[in-house]
């Protein structure tokens, strides 16, 4: 019933098995498994759809909304809430007892190893150096700060994080101002929706940022990526660790 | 500075809507002498007057200044030729005195100039008519409503035009300006001006105009002296009262006394 | 005689009053747009940090103050100008001392024209097609309000009027922010029905300055013929004007400055109102000179706001129509009260 609960879900259970995902899972611009959920029904969030499925468990989120949950426990039917913690070992712990509900504890333990081997590459590539300053920026000028996923692997892959320095939260605004009087090494954009025209997406593309990166483009990372905890941190992660090192490259003489 | 305007009207009609105000009116106008506008009231003749400045369109016939017809005037021609006095008495703006009566100057000044000593003379001879002299800095809001008049009918005047239309412009003066004002216009009418005013008061129309047109229903029921035209028949006809008339020498003055 | 000496004499000093107000009003503005390049939100980026990047990193110092300084200040300083005449020329024309483009619904159009053609990709969604549908929103809207409202004796019924289209526009708008395809759409709408001057670009201005123009043109252009109104519309038509053509120039005129400002910086309320209201008594009620007067006037006013809105300490920048809705609404109600009164 919820995204980041539908995509652990899907990743999880067994091809078959999944009766309905919310229709946002769908949305190829929200969620990177979209595509695993092509066959589903989708929902809406509301009970009735839930109930006209009769499934055996219903998996939701903190967020979902709390009066469906209550009705759902009500006619009873086993409702399970998952959140994942921002940390690593928090979405450990959150695929594998998920796994372990689902009785697919192999499957959860395989993911969260693959994730882990990724990112043990990773470090090994950046060596324990400084890379250098990132600011990742969303529409409206909003940016990830601490704590968040975002940042633990930032610094993973031995970047500091502006936003931090700017004392912004798990999420938050910065002014353009406040971005080049900070000067980043490298900005991330994220990447959400970027053709339908709005002035938050219009920020992004605002001279000052054009001119302060030198017409360079920021290194473009899709939103579904790193909106939920889970195994695509890995390719965010990459995404950006590959673009540093090819800037890199290309800026020695 | 005499000037002259001569108006030629053929069967005018003017109509709001569906009923017309004037029917058919035809009359000739030119200085020399000061024609009075008189009848009841809805007769037509703040119609008249209006289509004479060129106010209003006009459903039939013809209006001719200088036998040129009035639509072929260009606007500035028209606005320094003829001055209209609208019968209403609003101002919006808190303005002096003098700068609303400097407003009648605006068709002789072009768009960059200043108030130039020619135009300040007219204006002083403006103040100087309607006795508004000693007011000149007052603002026009906190004047009275006589007051307000006669500053209204200097900015008209202030434009020296050849041709005055003033509609009512004697109604809420009191008895000693409304004397004053009226002998000037039939002195500038002497003088060779076309005036035309448009009056209630039958004994100021018999005693000040050398003209006077009865209106009414949108026709012209009579057109001629004082004399000819202010007579008991006429009066009971159209304003369906019967006068006194007390003479004064040869003066005459005429007092309502009766619904018939 | 002597009146006339005495006259004379307190007419020229009124004159020399009069200029140099205008004079004052220009050197406030240049003053308060030097300041505006300096102020940054909450002391960050003030003249201290400025002249430090420029130390170390010229090139960014040279990018915060032209793109992103320096357009904010041009917005600020044009807009408020474009608000402030429009504001005069509507209050002239309409002779009504409540009449300003925000009352009457012609921001809101504004902004509901640019809407529709930004957020759906109207035009192919060409950079200048969005203040065009901002000229477009406000000339239908404000021909709409003129040839209904605009003989009407008593000035609250042209209020009245602008009421209803104000909540028509804002509805329409909110509803077209809904339906875009954008996701962020629904909740820029704070953007539009407050105004802001941030995070906008010199590729703003240059498509929005001239439309502007064009505007400035037209409603100055209106001048003399708003004196002679001062006499009601016969009057002023027996004084040589073509008021048919006044009319179609100041709309005109109000479509194009209003309705390319608001399409940049969204609809920003009261500045017409409050500012020829506080300078006519100034420069002695006279309709044509409060044209200049409510112009630099309305610079003033709009560049101070934007001051004050980087200087107050609040989580997310504030709106700018939140300070200029604080001034202006009770101002609104006292003229309100004032003119129930039947003062002026």
């Amino acid at each position: 019933m919820n995204l980041c609960a539908d995509q652990m879900v899907l990743l999880l259970a067994e091809p078959g098995t999944v009766a309905s995902v919310s229709f946002l899972t769908a949305d190829p611009h929200e969620s990177p498994v979209a595509h695993l959920a092509a066959q589903t029904v989708l929902n809406h969030g509301q009970a009735e759809e839930i109930i006209a499925l009769e499934p055996d468990l219903v998996v939701a989120g903190r967020y979902t909304t709390t009066a469906s949950k209550i009705l759902l426990r009500r006619l009873g039917y086993p409702v399970i809430e998952v959140d994942v913690p921002p940390t690593f070992a928090g979405v450990r712990d959150a695929y594998e007892s998920l796994g372990a509900v689902l009785g697919r504890s192999g499957q959860a333990a395989m993911l969260m190893d693959r994730l882990e081997d990724r990112f043990a590459v990773l470090e090994q590539r950046v060596a324990g150096r400084f890379l250098g300053s990132v600011l990742i920026l969303d529409a409206n000028g909003f940016t990830v700060g601490r704590p968040s996923l975002v940042d633990k692997v930032l610094t993973r892959i031995g970047l500091t994080n502006v936003a931090v320095q700017l004392g912004v939260g798990d999420f938050g605004q910065v002014t353009l101002e406040a971005v080049l009087l900070a000067e980043p090494d490298y900005m991330v954009r994220m990447l959400y929706r970027p053709d339908a025209p709005s002035l938050a997406n219009q920020t992004l593309s605002h001279p000052a940022i054009v001119k302060f990166l030198g017409g360079q483009p920021m290194v473009p990372v899709p939103q579904s990526w790193v909106s939920c905890g889970g195994p695509y941190l890995a390719d965010a992660a990459e995404q950006v660790l590959n673009a540093i090192t090819l800037k890199q490259r290309l800026s020695q003489p | 500075m005499t000037g002259g305007a001569h108006f030629e009207i053929k069967d005018l009609s003017v109509g709001y809507g569906d009923s017309l105000a004037l029917d058919r009116v035809s009359l000739s106008a030119k200085g020399g002498g000061l024609i009075g506008l008189i009848g009841p009231n809805g007769a037509g003749k703040t119609t008249l007057v209006k289509a004479m400045a060129g106010l209003l369109p006009v459903s039939h016939g013809s209006i001719h200044l200088d036998s040129v017809p009035l639509t072929s005037w260009t606007q500035s021609a028209k606005a320094k030729k003829v001055g209209y006095l609208s019968q209403s008495r609003t101002v919006h703006w808190p303005v002096t005195v003098e700068r609303l009566v400097s407003l009648g100057r605006i068709p002789h000044r072009g768009p960059w100039d200043g108030v130039s000593d020619c135009d300040q003379d007219a204006i002083n001879r403006a103040l100087d008519f309607a006795d508004i002299d000693s007011i000149r800095m007052r603002a026009v809001t906190t004047l009275s409503g006589g007051e307000l008049a006669r500053v209204l009918l200097a900015r008209v005047l202030a434009g020296e035009p050849d041709a005055v239309l003033a509609d009512e412009p004697v109604s809420g003066l009191d008895p000693g300006h409304r004397l004053q004002v009226l002998e000037g216009l039939k002195a500038l009418a002497g003088s060779g001006r076309m005036v035309v005013v448009v009056l209630h008061d039958l004994t100021l129309a018999s005693r000040f105009c050398d003209r006077v047109i009865l209106l009414h229903e949108g026709r012209v029921e009579a057109d001629g002296t004082p004399e000819a035209v202010l007579v008991p028949d006429a009066l009971a006809k159209v304003y369906g009262i019967e006068a006194v008339t007390v003479s004064e020498g040869p003066q005459r003055a005429i007092l309502p006394w009766s619904n018939i | 005689m002597n009146n006339t000496v005495t006259a004379s004499g307190e007419k020229s000093s009124r004159e020399v009053r009069q200029g140099l107000l205008l004079g004052g009003l220009a050197v406030l503005v240049i003053v308060l747009a030097i300041i505006s390049l300096f102020v940054g939100r909450l002391g960050i980026g003030g003249v201290a940090d400025l002249l430090a990047v420029q130390g170390q990193d010229p090139e960014t110092f040279r990018i915060l103050l032209i793109e992103v300084r320096l357009p904010r200040t041009l917005l600020a300083l044009t807009v408020g100008a474009t608000l402030g005449l429009s504001g005069a020329v509507l209050q002239g024309l309409l002779r009504n001392p409540l009449a300003e483009p925000f009352i009457l619904g012609a921001s809101s159009s504004a902004a509901l024209g640019a809407v529709i053609v930004f957020y759906f990709g109207v035009a192919g969604g060409s950079a200048l097609a969005t203040p065009l549908g901002g000229v477009a929103g406000t000339m239908v809207a404000t021909s709409a309000l003129l040839f209904l409202g605009g003989r009407a004796q008593d000035p609250l019924t042209l209020i009245l009027a602008g009421v209803a289209l104000n909540a028509l526009a804002a509805a329409l708008t909110s509803l077209a922010l809904n339906l875009a395809p954008s996701p962020y759409a629904a909740l820029e709408i704070v953007f539009w029905i407050l105004g802001s001057f941030a995070d906008r670009s010199l590729d703003h201005l240059v498509l929005a300055l001239p439309l502007m123009g064009i505007g400035w043109v037209l409603l100055f252009s209106t001048w003399r013929a708003l004196d002679a109104l001062s006499l009601g519309e016969d009057a002023a038509a027996s004084l040589g004007f073509n008021l048919a053509a006044i009319k179609v120039r100041a709309i005109l005129g109000c479509a194009f400055a209003v309705g390319a400002a608001v399409a940049t910086t969204g609809v920003i309320s009261f500045v017409g109102l409050v500012v020829p209201h506080v300078l006519r008594p100034f420069i002695g009620y006279r309709p044509s000179r409060l044209l200049p007067a409510s112009f630099l006037g309305g610079a003033a006013l709009m560049l101070a706001a934007d001051i004050g809105v980087r200087l107050i300490d609040t989580q997310l920048e504030l709106k700018i129509g939140v300070l200029t809705a604080l001034i202006g609404t009770p101002f609104f109600f006292h003229l309100l009260y004032v003119l129930r009164r039947g003062g002026r």
